[in-house]
């Protein structure tokens, strides 16, 4: 802790289950947050405000106005610069808390960086919005012997669970090895801000709990809230599964799973391409000018096209697909424009 | 034995408005197909095509996920409840 920690944390360090020597855990800890969006902007937030002595955020898309609503670290310069959202809520948290080291990484999670994003990791807290990266990050969690704090948020409900490796069964137990395709999204049956904002400060307080080593203290439970007519239920978590893939029989499914061309992002009406080579956005913005209306940012160029759809390119190589969500026509766009 | 069956808000058009209500079963077992004869729409939303519940769908019974029981001739006692959830995927 640095000089004027005192202060700043007077109020959390009075609290007795916390105190000096918890804020000292606290100060220490690295944490990674996963998806920067609605979930993932509080849980930084209230990492970054507790004083956890490093925080990585990961995020692979960029701030729209219709993020707004709920996305609480950004405003409408970010929407208007299209700022990645790993960088605009770095931006924001290191006028919050200068203490904090910040990593803020702008990429997908893939079975090939799961594993290098948990280095040096104690905690990981969920904010994506697709079951197929949290099954992911569950088995590359399961893999480390890191907890997984779950969480998710759709229309007025929301549920989270925290997965501790050797202790509890996996996310994998409770929904299965599907292609996480299932289940409503924010873009198809909408979402009001607060249960959003719930669900991210109970991971939160699970998480200051575990940071603090205060086991006797954890919720348990997988938590199942409804806020517009009210429901809340805590259940039982049961152990790990015998025949589970990744916690029982060990052989992390996500993690061996080849890595798809092409993958629809949260019923956006996108699709995401990964090249298989870096992008150059001054050169792809010359080449690009002639044919269609360009605009550029350190992190992104966006590409309007005649065709109607709007093509994204980031510098590690992806491309969304704007307008559609059929693969084949993003396949076509990108083929057409950016080139196999 | 009467049991006390909730739903997710985003499912109660498959039951007639209201997402709890009661069932009439002396057995777990007998509450789950119940719930499907007096319910049908709520089939497609529970189970697959194989008639296994579906990924991403949690049945509880009280506080026990169905999934871990051994056995679902469980005799229904007062109070008992029945809980349909959906894994919540957005964030």
């Amino acid at each position: 802790m640095t000089t004027g920690s005192n202060a700043r944390y007077s109020r959390q360090m009075l609290f007795k289950p916390i105190g000096p020597e918890g804020q000292r855990k606290i100060s220490s800890s690295r944490v990674l947050v996963v998806g920067m969006g609605a979930l993932g902007t509080v849980l930084a937030s209230h990492m970054v405000r507790a004083g956890v002595g490093m925080v990585r955020m990961v995020d692979r898309d960029y701030v729209e106005l219709s993020n707004l609503q709920r996305q609480m670290l950004y405003d409408e310069d970010d929407a208007a610069a299209a700022l990645p959202k790993a960088m605009a809520a770095e931006r924001k948290l290191a006028r919050v808390n200068s203490d904090v080291k910040l990593e803020a990484v702008v990429s997908d999670v893939t079975a090939l960086n799961a594993e290098q994003l948990l280095d040096g990791i104690d905690l990981v807290l969920d904010g994506t919005d697709n079951f197929r990266t949290r099954l992911l990050l569950n088995d590359a969690c399961f893999k480390r012997g890191i907890p997984f704090v779950y969480g998710g948020a759709v229309s007025a409900q929301g549920m989270t669970a925290m997965l501790i490796p050797g202790e509890t069964c996996c996310l994998r137990c409770l929904i299965g090895s599907g292609d996480g395709s299932g289940g409503q999204t924010c873009d198809t049956v909408g979402v009001i801000a607060p249960i959003v904002d719930i669900v991210a400060s109970y991971q939160a307080v699970e998480a200051l709990k575990y940071l603090v080593g205060d086991a006797e203290a954890r919720r348990g439970g997988l938590l199942s809230l409804e806020v517009w007519f009210y429901q809340s239920m805590n259940l039982k978590l049961p152990g790990p599964k015998k025949d589970c893939p990744t916690c029982g029989r060990r052989e992390y499914p996500s993690l061996a799973a080849s890595e798809d061309e092409a993958s629809t992002l949260c019923g956006r009406d996108t699709v995401q391409i990964r090249g298989g080579r870096p992008l150059d956005l001054e050169a792809w913005e010359r080449r690009l000018a002639p044919v269609c209306a360009v605009s550029r940012n350190p992190f992104l160029l966006r590409a309007e096209l005649p065709e109607g759809e709007r093509l994204v390119l980031f510098p590690d190589g992806r491309v969304l697909v704007q307008g559609t969500e059929e693969s084949a026509r993003a396949r076509t766009l990108y083929d057409r424009y950016i080139g196999s | 034995m009467r049991l006390e069956v909730s739903v997710p808000l985003l499912l109660r058009d498959c039951t007639g408005g209201r997402s709890r209500f009661s069932l009439e079963a002396d057995t777990l077992e007998e509450a789950l197909r119940r719930l499907i004869e007096t319910y049908p729409l709520l089939k497609v939303h529970v189970y697959d095509e194989r008639g296994q519940v579906r990924e991403h769908v949690l049945l509880y019974y009280n506080d026990d996920n169905v999934a871990w029981l051994d056995d679902l001739g469980i005799p229904l006692r007062p109070g008992d409840k029945l809980r349909v959830l959906q894994a919540v995927s957005g964030g």
